[in-house]
């Protein structure tokens, strides 16, 4: 592969900053004009005097004009300072960091089933076209794809963790429990991490198949198609060698739009399983107006988004020779 | 013994609307080192008798019948592992590289190794890799050029690709399908030359696929005609083209024009070509065919000889002589010219090129589309912009009628500056010119009917009174167009109609308002030549009831030349020549016009030994040469010695002796 050139990185990079920028300051704004005020949700709380109300509000910066409040929020931002949770009394930043590392693991786990998975089982049904095999991925991705994601986490909770108990129903790892060694420890998340998992794949699977499958059966009504059958190739490496390379680009797209669609996801399969993750701490934090962790999650989702776009981007050059000379 | 013999095949094709038997008993041997040419229309079964052979047939084909012997073994029948076996080390193909025969994110040289890696597997990657070098030098490409993508490389190099990766398991057979066709006239006069010195030089046979007749006559030692599946004719090319036995065949070559003989008006073959679906009684072609008798209705013609190696499947062979009525000299309905109509003055058209290059001098390139282009349409005259793709002749067109702002110039419409005119006026201007083009399927909108096409323009600018006035407009412009009835196809939508039809549809569209000016671009290149010859007629019909006047834009000289007035001969942006069509085309005088004329394909074996095939392709409109345009490519030049003239002053479009104008400093030189 030839090496993009520095020109064009910069311009990408150049261009992330000036949408982060955009995020940031949309983020901010978005937070000051919600209704529903943090303090008087204390102060309800705590039955508080109007002076503690408005020490209160000394604390939070919040008597400050907007201008100054933002210039604020930017060097806090720049030096990580992402101010203290409401609701656990920590900093936000250190929450952010444990809980985004347990989504990590989780949305990994369930990205490579779906992407591995659905790209095989696309090719599978493209290249036995009409079939009664093909028509068959077709309709089962359909189901998946429209099933509703909690539904199907309690469906596994309901046959694989209580009617058949082979697999924990709730939380990350066993609570209390004292491992020997750290591979018992490993596995004891593992376990943990198949339902959640499970559900996460089910319900996106469909869709991956569907975009492999209708991309390549493009592809394979190209005229190189016919050339590579035409040279002797056997149609297994006639559709692998010259038809997924071309079918690929609408599934790096569908990848990166998955990472951004999967928030949904994650709130509801994490709170079915009580699983300790950003989805949870979300859904956590809107129902108690944690309003520095809302802020911040808003803005980690919006730079994974922004992040997977790029990447996306770039290896759309790597996939396809023409877009790097456009 | 033949290399090859094809005997009674049969092939049906299933689809929903039926089976469509696309081979019907088709017969044809080719010979060690022999060029058998396929001919014939679309969907006459050339290109499904020519890919059975290797088995690459779609999966919805069946052969039902016949037999394909390879060096005397039956192909038949044989698994799909041993099929692949033979593909391409013993038959290989040449597909349509103009198009997406290479596989774009691949690089060339792995995809001409990739077949000699696989039929040959104790060659290593390095010995294959040198192969891979020898074989793009053989076509003409430097070996360095294997790291590059397709593209990277212009139609004419991507056809030498897909010829150096059919070349590359030395097979004894190489299946050529259109391998020129989409391609410029002079890269197709460099490619034909290109597959004729590799045939010599290796004595491969081949199979040369093409709907052009000329083509054929061109290269190959024998013809075999194809139609609705069956072979109506099969000989040495020159029995074919000099006495051809089947009326098919006489109408067909009739369809092209043939530039080495006094200009004539091509003639069509009324009707369409019979539906597979159902069984045919007797000969294909009874229903098209001017000297029909009631036995050819009933009872199929077999393929019987007619002369030494020369069979035909008519009942009436050899004595049968399709009429030649429709042959009239000159095109039908000229007029006189009146004085002009729009003129153009020093016209130039510049793009800005995308991206961040810089010319060495740091100024940002231009492309120069248009660079100083002058030239009149006359009143009622047909004028034809010719040139190869990328020129500028369409932008010239383009911008002649206000649909592209020139950089600079001026646009003169009967006597009024219209070069800078906006709202109101150029609403008036685009009623009086009207555009045509190229390709019937895509410039018809699939979700509107018919009608609705031919009133959008009415609606557009405010004609007819309601909607009865202009329900009676669009189908005076169906009739006008040879739609018959109205009514009938005005209800229908794009995809029910043929592409002849369709094309009408898009005339009906361009005369409902009554232009005055016809921008047609290309308006039968898509067409199969049966029905170009009517969309011409009808075309020069027109012309003499309405009084309109056409700018025709086109690659194909020889089509100019049988339709237009005059021509203006385009290359690089600028007209170097200007003339009356007769004198261009049978006595240019421009150093470019005459290799173009010269490389013109014509139906008539034999005739291509006076060839003037220039190397390389025009440079890029954004690198003019300095001096005349022409002179790194001009034979001219070469054959005075280089005159100093020629790359240093841009020579200027001036009346030469005949009055006709030309852009050379030497227009009566090197009259070889």
């Amino acid at each position: 592969m030839r090496i993009p050139r520095p020109g064009y990185l910069a311009r990408k990079l150049l261009g992330v900053a000036a949408t982060l920028f955009a995020v940031l300051t949309f983020n901010f704004l978005l937070f000051r004009i919600l209704p529903g005020d943090p303090v008087r949700l204390l102060a309800r709380a705590g039955n508080l005097s109007p002076e503690a109300i408005e020490r209160l509000r000394q604390t939070f910066g919040l008597d400050q004009p907007l201008p100054v409040q933002y210039v604020i929020y930017l060097r806090n931002l720049a030096t990580g300072e992402l101010g203290t949770s409401l609701t656990y009394r920590r900093p936000v930043a250190a929450i952010l960091a444990e809980r985004m590392e347990n989504t990590l693991i989780l949305l990994a786990a369930a990205t490579v089933i779906v992407v591995l998975l659905g790209v095989l089982f696309g090719v599978y049904a493209a290249a036995r076209r009409g079939t009664r095999v093909d028509s068959g991925t077709v309709v089962s991705s359909l189901i998946f794809w429209s099933l509703p994601t909690f539904w199907v986490g309690l469906i596994f909770v309901f046959i694989l963790g209580v009617y058949l108990p082979w697999f924990p129903i709730s939380g990350m790892s066993t609570p209390g429990a004292h491992f020997r060694t750290p591979i018992d420890a490993f596995v004891d998340i593992g376990r943990h991490l198949v339902l959640p998992t499970l559900t996460l794949a089910l319900v996106d699977i469909g869709q991956f198949i569907l975009i492999t499958r209708s991309s390549l059966i493009d592809v394979l009504t190209e005229d190189f198609i016919l050339t590579a059958k035409a040279k002797g190739l056997s149609r297994r490496r006639v559709i692998w060698r010259h038809g997924v390379p071309n079918a690929m680009l609408p599934i790096v797209t569908a990848t990166a739009l998955y990472v951004s669609l999967i928030v949904g996801g994650t709130i509801q399969v994490e709170t079915v399983f009580s699983y300790p993750g950003m989805g949870r701490l979300m859904y956590d934090a809107v129902l108690r107006r944690d309003y520095p962790v809302l802020e911040a999650s808003f803005l980690l989702f919006a730079i994974t988004v922004i992040f997977a776009n790029l990447a996306s981007d770039l290896l759309y050059r790597y996939l396809d020779p023409r877009v790097r000379d456009a | 013994m033949a290399l090859l013999e094809v005997r009674d095949l049969t092939i049906r094709y299933r689809t929903t609307a039926g089976d469509i038997r696309a081979v019907d008993a088709a017969s044809l041997h080719v010979d060690a080192g022999e060029a058998v040419g396929l001919a014939g229309e679309s969907g006459c079964g050339k290109t499904t008798t020519a890919l059975a052979i290797p088995g690459l047939l779609p999966q919805n084909a069946s052969i039902v019948g016949g037999s394909i012997l390879l060096d005397g073994r039956e192909l038949i029948g044989r698994s799909e592992a041993e099929m692949e076996r033979i593909r391409w080390r013993e038959a290989s193909v040449v597909f349509q590289g103009a198009m997406n025969a290479l596989n774009p994110v691949q690089r060339v040289g792995q995809q001409i190794a990739e077949p000699i890696r696989l039929h040959e597997p104790e060659t290593s990657a390095r010995q294959a890799q040198v192969r891979v070098d020898e074989l793009l030098e053989r076509v003409g490409i430097p070996a360095s050029r294997g790291r590059e993508y397709p593209h990277e490389f212009s139609g004419g190099m991507r056809q030498r690709v897909m010829i150096a990766m059919a070349l590359a398991c030395r097979p004894r057979l190489i299946i050529a399908d259109e391998p020129v066709t989409a391609l410029d006239v002079m890269v197709q006069a460099q490619i034909l030359r290109l597959l004729k010195e590799l045939r010599e030089q290796l004595g491969l046979a081949m199979i040369l696929i093409s709907h052009d007749l000329s083509v054929i006559a061109e290269t190959c030692d024998r013809a075999v005609v194809m139609y609705a599946g069956r072979t109506a004719e099969s000989g040495d090319v020159r029995a074919i083209f000099r006495t051809p036995a089947h009326p098919y065949t006489q109408a067909l070559i009739r369809a092209f024009p043939n530039v080495r003989r006094e200009r004539a008006f091509v003639a069509g073959i009324p009707g369409y070509p019979p539906d597979l679906t159902a069984p045919i009684e007797g000969c294909a072609f009874a229903d098209r065919c001017s000297v029909a008798l009631g036995r050819c209705r009933t009872e199929i013609p077999a393929l019987r000889p007619v002369g030494a190696g020369h069979d035909a499947a008519c009942h009436l062979a050899p004595e049968a002589r399709s009429c030649d009525a429709a042959r009239t000299p000159g095109a039908p309905g000229r007029l006189a010219p009146e004085g002009p109509l729009v003129r153009v003055e020093d016209l130039r058209v510049e793009f800005p090129v995308r991206g961040r290059a810089r010319l060495p001098d740091g100024s940002k390139p231009v492309v120069h589309a248009v660079d100083g282009v002058s030239f009149d349409v006359r009143r009622g005259e047909v004028l034809a912009l010719v040139g190869e793709s990328g020129c500028g002749k369409t932008t010239i067109a383009k911008t002649m009628v206000r649909l592209i702002d020139p950089t600079s110039g001026r646009i003169e419409y009967r006597g009024s500056d219209i070069t800078r005119a906006r709202g109101g006026e150029l609403r008036r201007l685009r009623e009086r010119f009207q555009l045509v083009f190229q390709d019937p399927y895509e410039s018809l909108d699939p979700r509107q009917t018919v009608h609705e096409i031919v009133e959008e323009p009415l609606l557009i600018h405010g004609r007819g009174r309601d909607a009865a006035e202009r329900t009676r407009l669009v189908f005076a412009a169906l009739e006008g167009a040879g739609l018959h009835p109205a009514a009938e196809i005005a209800a229908r939508y794009p995809h029910h109609l043929s592409g002849g039809q369709r094309q009408r549809v898009a005339i009906a569209a361009a005369m409902v308002l009554e232009p005055e000016l016809i921008v047609a671009d290309e308006p039968v290149s898509m067409l199969d030549v049966s029905f170009r010859a009517e969309i011409l007629s009808l075309m020069l019909e027109l012309r003499a009831q309405r009084s309109f006047t056409y700018l025709f834009i086109t690659h194909d000289l020889s089509l100019a030349w049988i339709i237009a007035d005059r021509i203006a001969v385009v290359y690089l942006g600028r007209i170097v020549e200007l003339g009356a069509a007769d004198d261009v085309i049978q006595r240019p005088r421009h150093p470019y016009t005459r290799a173009l004329v010269s490389v013109i394909p014509v139906p008539e074996p034999g005739a291509e030994s006076d060839q003037i095939v220039l190397t390389g392709e025009a440079p890029s409109p954004s690198a003019v040469p300095a001096g005349c345009r022409f002179h790194p490519r001009c034979w001219l030049r070469r054959d005075l010695g280089d005159p100093e003239a020629c790359s240093t002053v841009d020579p200027s479009l001036v009346p030469a002796a005949d009055g006709r104008l030309v852009a050379c400093h030497f227009p009566e030189g090197g009259t070889a």
